[in-house]
């Protein structure tokens, strides 16, 4: 599946249905609040931050013991990997929480292979967002 | 309910067989848990149907529920993994109903929620998992591994910085499962707990009633929510898969 063997129909069928949305939602006058998408993000953004943490460490503990019974050297893997995983867990709390806090990127090295250009696509989104709403007002504010 | 003969809130997560079913050693029988499943499929399906029955120039209420609900899951697709991702619609869109519909009829007086178990969750959540591993491996190759070396770290962290990020990566499907399933369990004991003082406490248990009815508002935006932030991290996870690294 390389990018130019994949059919445009799809590529297609994906402008379309965004220029229809675009001419109805600008004849039914819908735009978000920002306010509204500003706390939806807030809410998902406590929902997981605890819970990545607790999967982390329980995921570590759950390896670290399975090794330590198979290779005979209880407690240490044990150890180890509860260090890692939680490790693991606080970085994906990080990747969430970062920067919504701060305002700033998190360094390059911290957000894991995936995110390194897009950073968090979740939060980028909802960002995108926002500042599509106040340019929508801006200009329909210039256009009166 | 809960002040008769000490009925733990906890009793409506238990599992009770309807058919039993014996195949060898393995226990497939039809519970309560099974037989939700299947109304909720059923409701979905049956919602899908009469809601884009009629294909009005102005939906009524059912086709704008219809027609609300591809909306949404088309644009989460469109915006988080690109148009690549609209191969996968069906399957993201069948999953956020199932879970949608599962955690709304769950709140449902003497329903079961199935949702509450983790089970159910880590099944589903597994099945994204290795479906994003094996859509990534079969989209990128080699070069999904790219997805577990961070960039720009100096040297000498780069070891342990891949063994924390493979960890992490492994720790997607339970940290997804985990969030649905708690807060799941936690709202409905909750709503258990609270319902129980109510007898208990006589007149003043309209206090507790006050509090019941609260949090369940409270527990209709959390079903509704949980089954939203699953399926977008299913969709994030998804957009990884595409471009791991980029």
């Amino acid at each position: 599946m390389r990018k130019n063997q994949r059919p445009d129909p799809l590529d297609k069928l994906d402008t379309q249905l965004r220029e229809a949305r675009k001419i109805q939602d600008q004849k039914a006058g819908l735009l978000e609040p920002e306010e509204r998408v500003a706390r939806r993000l807030a809410f998902r953004l406590a929902g997981r931050a605890g819970v990545e943490i607790v999967a982390g460490f329980g995921f570590g503990a759950a390896v670290g013991w399975l090794l330590d019974e198979w290779l005979g050297t209880r407690p240490w893997l044990l150890i180890v990997f509860i260090l890692l995983g939680t490790t693991a867990g606080m970085m994906n709390t990080l990747r969430v929480v970062w920067k919504p806090i701060t305002g700033q990127d998190l360094p390059t090295w911290a957000r894991g292979g995936r995110l390194s250009k897009l950073g968090n696509p979740e939060t980028a989104r909802e960002e995108s967002k926002v500042a599509n709403v106040s340019r929508l007002r801006e200009r329909s504010s210039n256009d009166d | 309910m809960a002040s008769e003969k000490g009925h733990s809130p906890l009793d409506q997560f238990v599992i009770n067989p309807i058919i039993e079913i014996q195949a060898g050693s393995a226990d497939l029988s039809f519970t309560n848990s099974s037989l939700f499943m299947a109304i909720t499929v059923g409701v979905v399906t049956l919602l899908m149907l009469i809601g884009m029955r009629r294909r009005a120039l102005v939906p009524g209420r059912l086709q704008s529920i219809a027609e609300l609900s591809y909306g949404f899951i088309s644009d989460m697709i469109r915006d988080n993994v690109g148009p690549r991702g609209r191969v996968y619609f069906p399957f993201v869109f069948t999953m956020f109903m199932f879970l949608l519909m599962g955690n709304l009829l769950g709140m449902i007086p003497y329903s079961f929620t199935f949702t509450s178990h983790i089970v159910v969750t880590f099944i589903l959540a597994l099945v994204v998992f290795i479906g994003v591993t094996v859509i990534g491996f079969a989209a990128n190759g080699p070069k999904f591994f790219k997805l577990f070396i961070p960039e720009g770290a100096p040297i000498f962290l780069l070891p342990l910085l891949i063994v924390i990020e493979v960890i992490s990566y492994f720790v997607r499907p339970i940290s997804l499962s985990l969030r649905l399933f708690a807060n799941m369990m936690a709202g409905h004991t909750m709503l258990k707990v609270f319902g129980g003082f109510v007898l208990v406490l006589g007149v003043a248990g309209v206090l507790p009633i006050l509090i019941t009815v609260a949090l369940t508002g409270l527990e209709v935006v959390v079903a509704i929510l949980q089954a939203y932030v699953f399926t977008i991290l299913s969709c994030l996870y998804l957009n990884d898969a595409f471009h791991p690294g980029h």
